[in-house]
């Protein structure tokens, strides 16, 4: 079952852009989400937000990788200039459908192909 | 005219930007030698517009686009910066993949159509069927084609299969291998003339009076749909296809506001380029307006999220989006007059 019903690529493309109106409107009122509710979530959103925004970032990047001692697939995220790592991690299922908000600590984003990363 | 033999495309230099065409049309000139921004290149190439169509659907949607055609960006601004270009289509893949290889071959880059949903460098999550993503091709490295696609924010590599396979997607609106590229490139840029004829020619699609489904006309056609949503559609269906044009205004490509700040800033930057104060206050209304775009966009959304049950219903959305029509129309109908050079 979807955790959030909303679509997932603008759920995503909402935070890579940390446009914290268009998410605040998008969450439902009385969901939990990362164990919190909607108003401390969009609270830790912003603080997040406000953090990445200090390091010069305007945009954040969204990657997928493994974390969970490497167990689990998701997607996180990371700032476009500071290349700093946002806890959250969103897993979907294969209707990209997200099934799942959590935070790690130990996220390890994907080799890209190509360019430098970092 | 010169041509441009002595260029490597190695030396092509990736960078991002908000909008496939725009950006990719940037990041090519930028490879000739022309410092332009996304948003000149947007600017000349009369890239705003906006068009409401049940006749073709993405996503199960009728398609909004806030955006001209794909090719017609590169075509326009080339056209009036004097720039040669060739463009080319195949009904042959293997003529398309010799002719793109021959292509980077002699270092030119080249502009590909795909759709998105096969270009395996993206996320999962961000690949689904859009038939006119732009993406350049530059070089090859270790049997994989080396891209410039402007929506990242690094150049990625691709493999051959994956790239015809992203170039001929099948049905009607199959990209066909389109691709294009710059041939000559004039000794001199009179960029003047050329913002003229782009915001000529971007007033003159706006306030067409022609019911087409394109122009303001069109903001008010969709603005009369909206209203008529809950009537029509299930309540979950009127969502999806209201949540639908946030998509497409906020998301799909467009860096927000459906391109209404990117042209904001296209003629801040011609009021300077023109010595023109009035381009500047245009700019600054259009930003007005780009403003009322996003607040629309997120009284959508709210609308479809409670399905017009709360606090915002259907019929506040859709006079709200009227309201932009009106702007849009007074907007276009009044830059239209403005002496530019």
């Amino acid at each position: 079952m979807p955790t959030i019903d909303i679509p997932s690529d603008m759920f995503f493309l909402f935070i890579i852009k940390m446009d914290l109106p268009m998410l605040d409107n998008l969450l439902d009122d009385d969901q939990r989400y990362l164990d919190l509710s909607k108003q401390e979530f969009t609270a830790w959103l912003k603080q997040e937000f406000d953090r990445f925004r200090a390091m010069g970032d305007t945009d954040l990047l969204a990657l997928e990788g493994r974390f969970n001692n490497q167990t689990e697939a998701g997607y996180s995220f990371m700032g476009n200039h500071s290349k700093q790592n946002m806890k959250l991690v969103i897993q979907v299922n294969e209707r990209k459908e997200i099934t799942r908000l959590t935070t790690a600590d130990d996220f390890i984003f994907n080799d890209f192909k190509f360019g430098k990363l970092f | 005219m010169h041509r441009l033999s002595h260029l490597n495309a190695k030396n092509f230099r990736h960078q991002a930007h908000h909008h496939c065409e725009s950006g990719a049309v940037t990041n090519l000139y930028n490879f000739y030698g022309l410092p332009f921004s996304e948003a000149m290149v947007f600017g000349l190439g009369a890239g705003i517009f906006f068009a409401h169509t049940n006749l073709l659907k993405t996503m199960g949607a009728p398609v909004t686009t806030y955006r001209i055609f794909p090719g017609k960006i590169f075509k326009q601004a080339s056209k009036s910066l004097g720039i040669e270009v060739g463009t080319a289509s195949f009904i042959s893949k293997k003529k398309a993949l010799d002719t793109l290889n021959e292509k980077l071959q002699q270092d030119i880059p080249v502009g590909l159509l795909t759709d998105m949903y096969y270009l395996e460098y993206m996320p999962d999550i961000f690949r689904f069927h859009f038939n006119a993503h732009n993406i350049v091709a530059y070089g090859m490295e270790n049997g994989h084609y080396m891209v410039s696609d402007s929506i990242l924010e690094i150049p990625v590599l691709i493999t051959p299969a994956q790239l015809q396979r992203a170039r001929f997607t099948p049905g009607l609106l199959s990209p066909r291998g389109k691709m294009y590229w710059v041939t000559a490139m004039p000794d001199s840029v009179e960029l003047r003339p050329a913002i003229a004829e782009g915001i000529r020619l971007a007033c003159k699609r706006m306030t067409t009076t022609r019911k087409n489904g394109s122009g303001w006309l069109a903001i008010q056609t969709l603005a009369n749909k909206i209203a008529a949503y809950p009537r029509k559609h299930s309540p979950e269906r009127a969502a999806f296809l209201l949540l639908n044009v946030v998509r497409m205004q906020e998301v799909v490509g467009t860096g927000g506001g459906g391109f209404r700040p990117l042209y904001s800033a296209f003629l801040k930057e011609a009021a300077e380029v023109c010595h023109n104060r009035e381009l500047a206050a245009y700019s600054e209304k259009m930003q007005d307006i780009a403003n009322a775009w996003r607040s629309f966009a997120i009284m959508a959304a709210r609308c479809a999220k409670t399905k017009g049950q709360q606090s915002v219903s259907y019929q506040d959305v859709s006079d709200n989006l009227m309201q932009i029509a009106y702007r849009e129309r007074d907007f276009f109908t009044e830059l239209n007059t403005c002496k530019i050079v």
